[in-house]
């Protein structure tokens, strides 16, 4: 820890056309991770991430530099170094209209570190072990299994040259099981996570026993999986279950508002304040809280000493706003909300989602399904993949037919595709009953990033690929 | 720097070792980056970051731990220590685990040793006019020069004592191209170099990408549905590859999912399809010294003819499979040259298509996988017909490898693989 008040007096901010604007940020993210495979203990690392940043903003251009050793002296070495690349390439070009906007600066600190004692990777390792031995004894017929714990802690402390001070720590904890099962066309896999805000202890401090009942309920989809049926190829009606809704609108929808890929071209880029969804469509990147709780990222202030609250992106279905920084606030003209955050102390803030949530609606997803006579009901995401095009391909992990408005066999992997526009105008429901996903989902944009993503149910229409 | 010494090293391995450890290794690695960035054609930041990493591992009665430290105080060199003996003493045994001994060549330095802000200022600023005046019709979005370093140094107790230093830049792109109001899909290159001696623009298929860009203005999408025969580019093959070749790794032997636990020195692909590893080829950028886990790395043949000669595995997977070990951790690919030139390879082809590049997930363990189509176009005739959208591929990755046509003589080589245009029968192409 650095004591970045000390420091207040390195700004150098100048004024007028010399203005500039710097920050120094201390980051420690404290990450531990163990795999049993096959019941070897495959990982069984602790690491902790840590050192100091500084980045100042001049004529137009940021310099950056970050050392891992974090002192006083490291931090007035990084930020004089960031002074001088910015202004490396301020001696080589010009440019016209660049700037940044300049907040309300914010005092702020806040702590979800966990309040239970730390345990021994002895204990968690003993609880793994004790559940691969019951995967083992119950379900020799498996090829393959695999038991992950894994938490992340990241703390930072930062300071601005117009004044901000801020201190956070957020923690989060994930247990996967995932199995694999032969089947008559080759293994068939399925895994399941739980978890979210807090560490290893406030989630999976229980007896083996008790995660008995998941793992059956593991066992069971990859059985029925590998008895599973491709999908037949073409355009459906489905309904995608809030963890896989909640994912494809991050994918297609929010990166396409985000400030530096609208600039780079994205399909949204000229839609401001036009219908770009159903009027159904309500959808909404919250900084901290979402109905009287923590989200699963929360995020008060950014990394760049911007107060962070909920940005609404489109509200029934009209787009409403991008996400920012401060330089593209400016840009767009639209007040900065808190979206700059990077992922280690080595890494400048990039604009990024915190926790997007698509609103509820109304709709029963019981409703959903009977409402359809030939269709898919999309439950597990994999991986997905969009572009500033808005075109996205995401994988589904566990899926079922819909026939005649009712849940039919059990789908092998397959994939859903589109556009964004296109499945945004698609949605013709909306479920009731919201839920934050648990997968332990970091999205990748230069960096990787720890998101929060939400959702109801839906009802929409997609490609589905069905290999 | 006066950290990054053996004799700092020494004193921390002194101290596992006072503890009783049976073996105890030591790695401090130091990372350097200097990045410059352009956003939509202009400069934008200028990075750069310095990085320790300190690994402590010990093994006590084969129980094994290790715990990593970014911070080199003393107090926190001595919490590493600690809770790396809490690791040991709670790990199962696991006879598998184990130290690498002294490689043959225990120093190494290669490539640029120190960033050059100005050489970089000046190529960056070249190739944004070069490109401008090349293809006035291609938006760069993005620009990323790079300078790493990365310095490492492991000591153990079973005598291993080395340090290596390698340097290179790095450089990627991201772009579209316009013309009277229709875009092409975003493009994607990006290369390695020993040297900033070369212009950006003809590093690896960059040129070939911005080309290719500013031919795909005129998409439209593919309607309709056909199986046939696809070409294969060299971008959109290391993709492809990579996943394939993750049924050789680690992960997948070690859970049982790969097909090939069984396959060495058995058929795993077509017989046109050579693969191998030259971890310090002199074509490539970048050159690898030790493995990850401090063995000397060597070239290795992967596949032969389309026998699967060697695994890719960690030393710790190879003891516990009783598979042999990977020569080298899989840096610089070699695929082998194959008899068709290019043109030949469209020549035959009735109806197909150039696959430039594939966004989409990961294969199922089986092997079906499925991903869009970006930068590809029709090949209708013998001849690359028209760029095309909105298509999707799928296949099985396992069938598809085993269902070559033909492998190029062409390959492109973007600093740290050789990698042909492949051509494959097979597969299903869905459109709108």
């Amino acid at each position: 820890m650095i004591d970045l008040r000390s420091l207040k007096s390195e700004f150098a901010p100048g004024s007028g056309a010399n203005r500039v604007y710097s920050e120094i940020r201390y980051q420690d993210n404290r990450e531990t991770r163990i795999d049993l495979t096959n019941g070897s203990l495959e990982t069984n690392f602790q690491e902790s991430v840590r050192g100091v940043s500084a980045r100042s903003f001049s004529c137009g251009y940021w310099g950056f530099s970050a050392y891992s050793n974090p002192s006083k002296d490291a931090a007035i070495a990084a930020l004089r170094e960031a002074t001088r690349n910015a202004k490396f390439l301020a001696g080589r070009s010009e440019k016209s209209n660049a700037g940044i906007a300049y907040p309300t600066a914010m005092q702020f600190k806040k702590s979800y570190a966990s309040t239970k004692t730390p345990i021994s990777p002895a204990i968690w390792i003993e609880l793994l072990k004790a559940l691969d031995n019951y995967i083992v004894k119950k379900y020799p017929d498996l090829r393959g299994r695999r038991l992950s714990l894994w938490s992340l802690e990241i703390e930072k402390q930062l300071a601005t040259s117009d004044g901000s001070e801020i201190h956070t720590t957020v923690p989060r904890a994930f247990f996967q099981v995932s199995m694999t099962k032969d089947s008559k066309t080759g293994p068939v896999s399925f895994l399941d996570t739980r978890g979210g805000l807090g560490d290893l202890q406030d989630f999976f401090l229980d007896t083996p026993q008790s995660f008995e009942s998941w793992i059956d309920e593991i066992y069971d989809m990859v059985s029925r999986k590998a008895d599973g049926v491709k999908p037949t190829s073409g355009v459906y009606d489905v309904v995608l279950a809030p963890d896989l809704a909640a994912l494809l609108m991050h994918e297609a929808v929010g990166h396409g508002v985000e400030a530096d890929l609208v600039q780079a071209g994205s399909v949204l880029w000229d839609r401001l304040n036009q219908m770009v969804a159903n009027p159904l469509v309500t959808y909404v990147d919250i900084a901290h809280t979402y109905d009287g709780a923590p989200a699963p990222r929360p995020v008060h202030v950014d990394d760049e000493g911007v107060e962070a609250s909920d940005t609404v992106i489109i509200q029934k279905g009209v787009l409403k706003s991008f996400l920012n920084n401060r330089e593209t606030a400016l840009h767009f003209e639209q007040k900065p909300t808190g979206h700059a955050r990077a992922f280690q102390y080595c890494d400048e803030p990039l604009i990024r989602m915190r926790n997007t949530a698509l609103l509820p609606g109304t709709t029963r997803i019981e409703q959903m399904i009977a409402s359809i006579e030939d269709g898919y009901y999309f439950m597990k995401p994999g991986r997905a993949q969009a572009d500033t095009t808005g075109e996205f391909l995401m994988q589904v992990g566990t899926g079922f037919e819909i026939k005649g408005g009712k849940i039919g066999r059990v789908l092998r992997d397959s994939a859903i595709t589109g556009f964004a526009l296109e499945f945004m105008n698609s949605i013709s429901m909306v479920g009731d009953e919201f839920h934050w996903d648990t997968s332990g989902y970091s999205c990748l944009k230069k960096q990787l990033m720890p998101v929060g993503l939400g959702s109801p149910a839906l009802k929409c229409k997609v490609r589905v690929s069905g290999g | 720097m006066e950290h990054l010494s053996f004799d700092f090293v020494r004193k921390i391995l002194s101290r596992l070792t006072a503890l009783g450890f049976d073996q105890a290794e030591v790695l401090l690695g130091n990372e350097h980056l200097t990045e410059m960035e352009v956003d939509v054609s202009s400069f934008s930041l200028l990075r750069n970051t310095e990085a320790d990493n300190l690994v402590l591992r010990a093994i006590q009665g084969g129980r094994y731990g290790s715990v990593v430290v970014s911070q080199l105080d003393d107090s926190r060199i001595q919490m590493g220590i600690s809770k790396l003996q809490d690791q040991v003493m709670s790990a199962p045994v696991d006879e598998a685990r184990a130290f690498a001994p002294q490689p043959l060549v225990a120093m190494n330095e290669m490539g640029p040793l120190e960033p050059q802000h100005y050489a970089m200022h000046n190529s960056l600023s070249q190739f944004l006019v070069a490109v401008g005046e090349a293809y006035p019709e291609c938006v760069l979005k993005q620009a990323l020069l790079r300078y790493h370093r990365g310095r490492r140094i492991r000591v153990n107790t079973v005598g291993h004592e080395t340090d290596t230093t390698e340097g290179y830049y790095s450089f990627g792109v991201r772009f579209l191209s316009k013309r009277n109001g229709k875009t092409s899909q975003i493009g994607f290159n990006g290369s390695c170099a020993a040297d900033l001696g070369t212009d950006l623009i003809e590093w690896g298929g960059i040129r070939r990408a911005l080309e290719s860009s500013v031919r795909e203005i005129n998409l439209t999408p593919l309607h309709g549905r056909f199986d046939g025969h696809v070409i294969i580019a060299p971008e959109a093959l290391y993709i492809l590859m990579g996943h394939w070749l993750q049924n050789l790794k680690d992960e997948k032997i070690l859970s049982g999912v790969s097909p090939f636990r069984d396959k060495l020195d058995k058929p795993v692909c077509s017989p046109l399809l050579s693969f191998s590893i030259e971890p310090r080829g002199t074509s490539f950028a970048r050159h690898e010294f030790l493995t990850e886990e401090g063995f000397g790395s060597e070239p290795s043949t992967i596949i032969k003819d389309g026998i699967l000669k060697s695994y890719m595995l960690s030393d710790y997977a190879s003891r516990k499979t009783g598979l042999p070990r990977g020569e080298s951790s899989g840096l610089n690919w070699v695929f082998g040259a194959g008899k068709t030139r290019l043109p030949e390879m469209f020549g035959g082809i009735d109806k197909g298509l150039m696959l430039g590049r594939i966004s989409g997930g990961v294969p199922a363990a089986n092997g079906d996988f499925s991903g869009i189509a970006k930068n590809s176009f029709l090949i209708e005739g013998g001849y690359l017909s028209r760029p095309i959208s909105e298509a999707v591929i799928s296949g099985n990755i396992f069938d598809m490898f085993n269902s070559i046509t033909a492998v190029s003589q062409d390959r492109s080589n973007d600093g740290i693989a050789l990698i042909p245009w492949l051509g494959v029968d097979g597969m299903s192409i869905k459109g709108r």
